[in-house]
């Protein structure tokens, strides 16, 4: 295990050989830093697999001061609740990771933002950064360096929207969760115009151990595509749900059931990446390496590393309702492509699921699609008909037989 | 009223990340958001009332009235609905004669429907003032409730 150690306690962090990477870091260059995560191949875990040393010198090369870094652990996705057990399990690797990065790129202040879903850990998080104040790895000249760093743990209040970077630094802000128009990036103008670094938080945790192993030994774990250990969260009807962690390419989807206890039931189908933005998928595809160039070449994504598993009870356009609902709810309302759109996909599928569904209705949801793909401002609007399309191509025939 | 909401909001007055801070506080302290206590925050921090009130309402768990005894929220995420959250929520609803987002006639719960407690591996779950309950039947949810109520 590399991610999913138990380390609750500052003692078992500390003899586990917690914060080496950290007193290794200071000694380093900035840009060192940021060239070992760039050699890593570490890319981000909250979704968007952008490659995190790249974000890291776009930060680290702004001259815009002070500088910002944000620990995002506002895990709203459906189905998705890794980042959960690694701040139980795991959370000063977490914070290791946010000091060093906080480090490499110049940022004085950080926020630890996490759901209001997860009050009992962020209490837990708040205490773990006075006692790491008291032992001089927080605050004023970091193990005696000249390294000053601070975070400050903020709760957030029941918005999916504010895990997309920018609505969240509105949302420290004081202000609605709105998602910014970009560019400029918020890696450019973030948290109060300035230069702001956002990772996920299981990201972050890589970080000390491309520290300690060294850029090029952490690349070579995995295959060509995709490197480092992963936390997929497995659920639905397997036998055995819970947090899994494997290297990347390691295992396929097929595997990762199998190791999870097996299908309870009869196997229909898998919704992967997210159980509102992910894609749901047929058993063509549990031959697929979990690897991000193997989604990639199949159409798909590991987005925020979630396998729903389905069995035969499970009715696909009854899904599609409970996603529709969701994402109508979830949007912001700021504009009008995803605002109109995930209403209209919802009493489209209502519709459909009250068995009045025409072929008109069907273009009408991929002419919706369509649009909100083109024309959201943010994510949300872009991903909310996903798993509606893939389930169109994977699920057609089902789908289909209840069409007029 | 005024004093305690002084005293939050000076207990975060060095913070960055205030206003969200501040709501928290006095939500846990009054069970809700009353409008004097927006008042006081609008004076204190040099702001409108009317932009502390858009910030609170955005979010789905400020709430700007008194609610029930016990805050039920029942998950009906992907995953808790295909593992039977709606029959969860038919049943809770016929047994304490209310819809989602209703509180109880008697002033004891309030139930509100969520997607997404983030426990899917103990699906199809349920949250009661905090405490989570997993791997539920629509049985095992009533039973749940009515031990509150001893």
């Amino acid at each position: 295990m590399i991610l999913l150690n138990d380390a609750r306690n500052i003692e078992d962090y500390l003899e586990n050989g917690g914060f080496k990477a950290l007193r290794r870091a200071l000694e380093f260059e900035q840009d060192e830093i940021i060239s070992e995560v760039e050699s890593a191949g570490l890319v981000g875990r909250g979704g968007a697999a952008f490659p995190t040393g790249l974000k890291m010198k776009f930060v680290k090369n702004e001259k815009n001061t002070p500088k910002y870094i944000i620990a995002n652990a506002d895990e709203g996705e459906p189905g998705t609740f890794k980042d959960r057990g690694l701040m139980e399990k795991n959370p000063y690797q977490i914070l290791e990771g946010m000091i060093i990065s906080a480090y490499a790129v110049g940022a004085k202040k950080g926020f630890f933002y996490i759901r209001y879903e997860y009050r009992e850990i962020a209490e837990k998080i708040k205490n773990k950064v006075k006692e790491l104040h008291r032992l001089g790895i927080l605050g004023n000249n970091i193990y005696g360096s000249k390294f000053s760093f601070d975070i400050e743990v903020v709760l957030g209040a029941g918005a999916y929207i504010c895990g997309e970077a920018t609505a969240l630094m509105e949302s420290i802000e004081g202000k609605r969760g709105y998602p910014r128009i970009k560019p400029p990036h918020s890696t450019q103008r973030g948290l109060w115009g300035k230069p702001t670094l956002t990772n996920n938080v299981e990201t972050l945790a890589n970080i000390p151990v491309i520290i300690n192993m060294g850029g090029e030994k952490y690349h070579k774990l995995g295959k060509e595509g995709c490197s480092g250990p992963q936390l997929f969260s497995i659920s639905g009807f397997v036998k055995r749900p819970g947090i899994y962690e494997y290297i990347l390419g390691e295992k396929t989807i097929g595997e990762a059931i199998e190791l999870a206890g097996g299908v309870d039931g009869n196997f229909k189908g898998v919704m992967l990446g997210g159980g509102a933005s992910g894609y749901i998928l047929n058993r063509d595809y549990l031959d697929m390496p979990l690897c991000f160039s193997d989604a990639k070449k199949r159409g798909v994504a590991l987005g925020t590393g979630d396998i729903i598993v389905l069995n035969e009870s499970v009715r696909i356009w009854d899904m599609l309702l409970n996603i529709a609902k969701f994402f109508e709810h979830e949007s912001c309302g700021q504009c009008f492509p995803c605002r109109y759109g995930t209403r209209r996909m919802r009493e489209i599928i209502e519709k459909i699921v009250n068995g009045k569904g025409t072929s008109e209705d069907i273009k009408k949801l991929n002419a919706t699609a369509r649009a909100m793909k083109i024309a959201s401002l943010c994510p949300l609007g872009k991903s909310a008909m996903t798993a509606y399309e893939s389930a169109m191509k994977n699920f057609h025939d089902e789908l289909m037989e209840v069409i007029k | 009223m005024e004093d305690k909401v002084v005293e939050i909001i000076e207990k975060h007055r060095k913070d960055d990340a205030k206003l969200l801070a501040i709501l928290h506080d006095v939500q846990d302290e009054f069970g809700y958001i009353p409008e004097d206590a927006i008042k006081v925050i609008a004076r204190e921090l040099k702001m409108k009332k009317g932009e502390i009130y858009d910030t609170a309402s955005f979010y789905s768990f400020f709430r700007f009235k008194p609610e029930g005894q016990h805050e039920v929220l029942v998950c009906d995420c992907i995953v808790c609905h295909i593992k039977g959250a709606e029959d969860i929520i038919k049943r809770l609803e016929e047994e304490f004669k209310v819809t989602m987002g209703e509180t109880t006639k008697d002033g004891k719960y309030t139930f509100k429907m969520v997607k997404g407690l983030g426990h899917c591996e103990k699906s199809p779950v349920m949250m009661v003032d905090g405490k989570l309950y997993g791997n539920l039947t629509p049985e095992r949810a009533v039973e749940i409730l009515r031990r509150c109520e001893q």
